[in-house]
């Protein structure tokens, strides 16, 4: 079996490149989608360390898992959310690109 | 060790992919790729249930919602460069570094994993009953509160999607236009229609042309809505009418240099010509003066 470090490493380099992802795109639907990369590498993590926690016994190490579960479905509501703003902003201004949002500015 | 290094590979091929395809198309697909085999790695680290509700919510539901509304909107890809240069460098350069940072934390701090009879114990290869044992006994709170959120989620989602606000904003500039024009049609008329040439009675008719002329004046002197530019709000109008802006018309006028002289003034940092103020306003003055 693989252990628990590889995961956590690959865990890492997902979420640094959705960090980039978020940093870098200019396209409002692009930062969504490296939002959503971000929050996968996590849920990878909590499955990993579930895993190593199974010593504790099954209560303790299935938490990890339902805390995953959770987190599933608050990035549901964070899509439907995000994807009704991006809506509302693009029938506004016929644009995604967030370095031009800059109205709540002063 | 084999597998996992493909599925990571696969994995970090399609995360780079999401953030360096230029249409938002082909990005979502490379995410929905990097989803699946994540569900596939669940299954690797005694997942079962969260793989299958990985496969089914996550690139199913919401990737399905990604691409409707990449394609309902029709957003396009070719993003010029960002105006901060030393973003793109310093995201990389950070980034490595976290990476690394965790890594080698991770890597330093490994503890032995428990051998295949403990895990299968306490995981049980986590199926639905066994997470469901968690969710609804150590978790029932987190749960229902997640239950609220994603109500108000869906509340939120369909009050922003309404129409009805947009059409209020629409509707109450056409109302302004629509005030501005029966003036200004009135004043033309007048003039057009006015008593008799003046060379005929000038006597009567100056007063007529000077009150024309005067009501010309009013108009175009008349401090505007400068709020109805996008771009501009409450201060920045407080703001412009302070240095003696008050029309369209005089925004419409700005040149080049006025415009920079006025934007180190205010501190716009180049918005009036980001948010192009100017064409705008020409806009509205002329649905003014119809």
């Amino acid at each position: 079996m693989v252990p628990t470090e590889y995961y956590i490493a690959l865990s890492s380099i997902i979420f640094v490149i959705g960090a980039v992802g978020v940093l870098t795109r200019r396209s409002a639907i692009m930062v969504f989608l490296s939002v959503e990369l971000m929050l996968n590498a996590a849920n990878l993590a909590l499955v990993a360390f579930a895993r190593q926690w199974s010593v504790a016994g099954a209560a303790t190490a299935l938490n990890g898992q339902a805390a995953v579960f959770i987190i599933l479905a608050i990035a549901a509501a964070e899509v439907a959310v995000g994807l009704g703003i991006l809506v509302a902003i693009f029938r506004y201004r016929s644009s995604t690109d967030i370095d031009a949002l800059s109205e709540v500015r002063l | 060790m084999l597998g996992f290094l493909l599925l990571s590979a696969v994995m970090i091929v399609g995360a780079v992919g999401v953030i360096s395809l230029k249409q938002p198309v082909h990005a979502a697909l490379s995410l929905v790729g990097t989803l699946l085999t994540l569900a596939v790695t669940y299954v690797t680290l005694e997942a079962h249930f969260l793989a299958a509700v990985q496969v089914i919510v996550y690139a199913g539901a919401i990737m399905v919602l990604f691409l409707f509304v990449i394609m309902l909107l029709n957003i396009q890809g070719g993003q010029q460069a960002s105006d901060m240069k030393w973003l793109r460098p310093a995201a990389y350069g950070v980034a490595v570094l976290a990476a690394a940072g965790i890594a080698i934390t991770a890597f330093r701090n490994a503890a032995p994993l428990p051998d295949a009879a403990t895990i299968n114990a306490a995981l049980q290869g986590g199926g639905a009953e066994q997470v469901a044992d968690a969710l609804f006994s150590e978790f029932v709170l987190p749960f229902q509160l997640v239950g609220i959120l994603l109500l108000t989620g869906i509340i939120g989602a369909t009050s922003l999607v309404q129409r009805k606000a947009m059409t209020i904003y629409g509707e109450a500039q056409k109302k302004v236009v629509a005030a501005a024009k029966p003036a200004k049609a009135k004043a033309s008329v007048a003039v057009l229609e006015g008593p008799e040439p003046a060379h005929i009675a000038p006597a009567p008719a100056e007063p007529q042309a000077q009150e024309d002329i005067e009501q010309e004046l009013k108009d175009i002197l008349e401090p505007d809505d400068l709020k109805l530019i996008k771009g501009i709000g409450p201060i920045l109008e407080g703001l412009l009418h302070e240095h003696g802006i008050t029309t369209f018309e005089q925004i419409a006028a700005l040149t080049p240099e006025e415009i920079e002289e006025l934007d180190e003034k205010l501190d716009f940092r180049g918005r009036i010509e980001r948010e192009d103020w100017v064409s705008q306003a020409k806009l509205l003055a002329e649905g003014k003066k119809q």
